[in-house]
């Protein structure tokens, strides 16, 4: 396989194919910069221009474009507070104050790096996983999907922040609304209020930009004055690029995270960032996640770069697409004459490996090109907000009619918006509702599926009881370092 | 300080935002195209809409015929593609047909899910087919497979069995409906578990022994199911067919090794099939398969441009370069057009209202389906 890689890598240094790949990289980092538009219109926008093209040309457009989405979406995160793109939510905890301190360049330069290793270290893990995809992705039945799917769920709990109620009770929200539209197993439609509009659920861009972006614009009104308070930004790129070094192993470890979710079929990589930001939380020592801690940027920027490429195991050697990115994209394999499959291996195995290369040499020249825009885009968080807010507000108002093309999708965007407000005034941790409402579709269909196949056989599975202990000990753990924690706080307030 | 980088921010942001008004043309193009309704397409935008997600099978269908249309009508007008989803096509159709000016320079394509609730009159359903004159049609098929081991005592033995086969689905109103009708007629003994998010998804629940019989669509079947088949994991049993002009269940001819279910029963059972399983089998066989997409354009359009792209459907199933570049995209079947277009769709969308009934109970009894709330 060497061998094959080493001839890849000649079919995608070819300067007419790495033209595209240039090509892909802009558009990427344009659309994942655009708060509200996501891989999926990068996608649809680029799928018409795929048809015909040779494979390892279309490849190299199609997948250097989504390789940095990710990487380019952290700037309205760090600097609005505003997430890029659905998967780079949890990167505000951290970033946006951290910006407030005058800290953005810092903050982006550990960021893009984080991202260049993580999209690195998911294209390696493409590469070795393919030989042992088959075994790996056929050993997930529904009972120990429905368990992932509750251990993501029980990230919401570490999230909470101070009030675990709250936490719990936000999880359940966006549990609620994620049960909006069709029912994944039984025919029956809910809370549609009779329109065919809500018929298909609530889309994720829309309640990921309402719940997060809304409130922001709302702040930057009601403040007056620019984001960030300093009038100086400090220059820090370079800062922060040692602050990721300083962190390897949490990049590590958030990118081997974020391909292993990635990787599992049917999950849904839009939590990745917030089971990152979880992980790093719990496993960082002296952390002061959520409140400027450059650590809760790596953690997220990391393991959403990865995710991209273990998703593309399912999606290329299955046809199982595990975002709608992933989906668009299978549309794109077959406008070039490929079929996503076993054939991916063989026949179409040089393909494959371009796509690996792709993949590499576009997260490092789209962190690169990040980082050389670092200076002049971090400039617009000394504009005041009142100048700055009409235009974000037209932005974000296109990107949410983007996602369904309905008028349907601005209502949704006004209305999670406002519970998004009042959120933020109640001092209710967001992060939990996001979570319940990417998860609450899964977890009701894979519970459904285990339940009507197995009975409640499925209980018993060494897996599923793997991730059961894990679960409790993730709770447990985070009630019990909270009471110390508590106890350790009252003691120093005496 | 910054004045000027500051203004040049904004001219930056400005430009974005037009750019993504640019990106929709689409409207812009439909209602200059309501103004000057000409009957030529010269120099002419033609829109397409696409009821479903760009990606999709459907999409990618649209978007390989686009090129050939612009070739083939007379005038070469241009093709632009529009996604509508929601709603499972449900959505873009019905706005296909209420909002969309019949000038003739907007065609929709509709697909299986698009044409099993027009027949079955489901209640979201605002379109009628029969208000659209097809231009061009394109069958697929699909293939049912089961474990070696459950098959190595034949077919007989795999009647016989009970509570001990498991089928994956996504819905009981979509392409599932026909494998579940299959069974039925059959009087197989099938747990069917839906609710799984595609067939992808459904294939690796069968690898994994979570469902034991299964079936993929033509394409799906030859990059994936085949090699499990040489591998011993997999053996087929039986294509779903095709109906033919006649009404009559005929092999499929991508498969032509592989027997009907007529062929089965009678096999089995001595008779040839019959009542109304049977004929519901047949009546969802020609709407989901035979005419798996169909493209069509407004029936009160100018009967000139109804012409000019009757015309051109014709002429571009005559070009060779087409019948080469479409192997994978129409799975190798035949496109239909003309008078055989036609027959075809008399055959798939006119259902006896004793099949239509019997249909609609059946969802109610077996998946507690009400098809008025649908």
């Amino acid at each position: 396989m060497i061998e094959s890689a080493i001839e890849a890598l000649m079919i995608v240094l070819d300067p007419s194919r790495l033209i595209y790949m240039f090509l892909g990289i802009g558009i990427g980092v344009i659309v994942g910069l655009l708060p509200g538009l996501s891989g999926t219109v990068g996608m649809s926008l680029l799928l018409p221009f795929v048809f015909g093209l040779e494979p390892y040309v279309g490849m190299a457009l199609l997948i250097g474009m989504i390789a940095v989405i990710h990487t380019g979406d952290t700037f309205p995160s760090i600097l609005f507070g505003i997430p890029g793109t659905s998967g780079s939510q949890a990167t505000i905890m951290d970033g946006y104050p951290l910006t407030k301190k005058g800290g953005a360049s810092r903050a982006m330069g550990a960021s893009f790096f984080s991202s260049m290793i993580g999209g690195v270290i998911g294209g390696i893990a493409l590469y070795l996983t393919i030989p042992f995809a088959r075994p790996l992705i056929t050993s997930f039945s529904s009972p120990e999907l429905f368990m992932l799917t509750m251990l993501g769920l029980s990230m919401a709990g570490l999230l909470a922040g101070k009030s675990p109620i709250k936490g719990i009770i936000s999880g359940i929200l966006g549990l609620l609304i994620g049960a909006v539209g069709s029912a994944p197993a039984v025919p029956e439609y809910r809370y549609t209020l009779d329109t065919l509009y809500l018929t298909q659920g609530i889309s994720l861009p829309v309640v990921a930009m309402a719940i997060f972006a809304f409130p922001i614009l709302i702040t930057m009104l009601t403040d007056k004055g620019s984001v960030s308070s300093h009038a100086k930004l400090q220059s820090g790129i370079l800062k922060g690029v040692m602050d990721a070094l300083k962190n390897k192993f949490l990049v590590f470890r958030s990118a081997v995270i974020g391909a292993l979710i990635g990787f599992i079929p049917g999950l849904g990589g839009s939590v990745v960032d917030w089971i990152a930001y979880g992980a790093g939380q719990k496993t960082v020592k002296n952390n002061y996640f959520g409140s400027g801690d450059i650590r809760g940027v790596i953690a997220p920027e990391s393991a959403n770069n990865a995710k991209e490429g273990g998703s593309l195991v399912p999606t290329l050697l299955f046809g199982i697409p595990g975002s709608g990115t992933t989906a668009i994209l299978l549309g794109g394999l077959t406008l070039m004459g490929l079929e996503a499959g076993p054939k991916m291996l063989s026949d179409d195995l040089p393909v494959t490996l371009s796509i690996v290369w792709t993949l590499v040499f576009a997260n490092i020249f789209g962190a690169l090109l990040c980082m050389l825009l670092v200076r002049p885009i971090s400039k617009i968080s000394l504009v005041p907000g009142e100048k700055i807010v009409p235009f974000l507000l037209v932005l974000l108002v296109v990107g949410a009619y983007q996602s369904t093309m309905s008028w349907g999708d601005l209502i949704v965007f006004v209305v999670i918006g406002l519970l998004g407000y009042v959120m933020t005034i109640l001092d209710w941790p967001r992060p939990p509702l996001l979570i319940g409402f990417v998860l609450a579709l899964p977890a009701e269909r894979y519970y459904w599926i285990s339940i009507e196949r197995y009975g409640w056989e499925w209980l018993t599975n060494p897996l599923v009881i793997a991730l059961a202990i894990i679960i409790v000990l993730l709770l447990a753990g985070g009630t019990i370092m909270k009471r110390f924690s508590k106890k350790f706080e009252s003691k120093g307030g005496i | 300080m910054n004045l000027l980088k500051i203004n040049l921010f904004y001219i930056l942001l400005l430009l974005m935002s037009a750019m993504l008004i640019g990106c929709n043309t689409m409207e812009a193009t439909g209602t200059e195209n309501d103004k000057n309704a000409s009957t030529s397409y010269d120099g002419e935008t033609i829109s397409f809409v696409v009821p479903f997600q760009a990606g999709g099978g459907t999409d990618v269908f649209a978007r390989f015929m686009t090129p050939y249309f612009a070739k083939h009508i007379e005038g070469e007008p241009r093709v632009q593609v529009e996604n509508i989803p929601g709603g499972a096509s449900i959505t873009g159709t019905n706005e296909y047909a209420n909002s969309r000016s019949p000038n003739g320079f907007n065609i929709l394509t509709s697909s299986a899910s698009s044409h099993v609730p027009f027949i079955l009159e489901q209640s979201s359903v605002d379109y009628d087919l029969d208000d659209f004159t097809p231009l061009i049609g394109a069958p697929s098929g699909g293939i049912v497979y089961t474990k070696p081991e459950l098959a190595k005592d034949g077919m007989e033995n795999l009647l016989s069995l009970e509570n001990e086969l498991y089928y994956a689905g996504i819905s009981p109103t979509g392409l599932d409906l026909v494998t579940l009708l299959s069974f039925e007629v059959l009087e197989m003994d099938v747990k069917a578990v839906l609710g799984y998010e595609g067939r992808g998804p459904s294939r690796v629940a069968f690898e994994q022994g979570e469902s034991n019989i299964d079936y993929q669509t033509t394409s799906a079947y030859k990059s994936n199911v085949e090699n499990l088949v040489e591998e011993g994991n997999a053996v087929p049993l039986y294509s779903l067919g095709q109906v033919d002009q006649d009404g009559n269940l005929i092999r499929d001819p991508q498969f032509p090794e592989l027997p009907t279910i007529e062929e089965i029963y009678i096999d089995i059972y001595g008779t040839e099939p019959s009542g109304e399983a049977w004929e519901a089998y047949k009546q969802t066989v020609a709407a989901s398969y035979s005419l798996n997409k169909v493209i069509w354009v407004h029936k009160n359009a100018p009967n000139h441009s109804k012409k000019i792209l009757q015309q051109g459907m014709e002429n571009l199933i005559e070009d060779t370069s087409f019948e080469e570049e479409s192997q994978d995209i129409l799975e190798g079947y035949d496109a239909f057009v003309g008078e055989e277009l036609n027959n075809q769709i008399e055959q798939s969308f006119s259902i006896s209202p004793d099949t239509k009934k019997w249909i609609i109970e059946y969802l109610q009894l077996h998946y507690d389906i009400d098809i008025n709330k649908l």
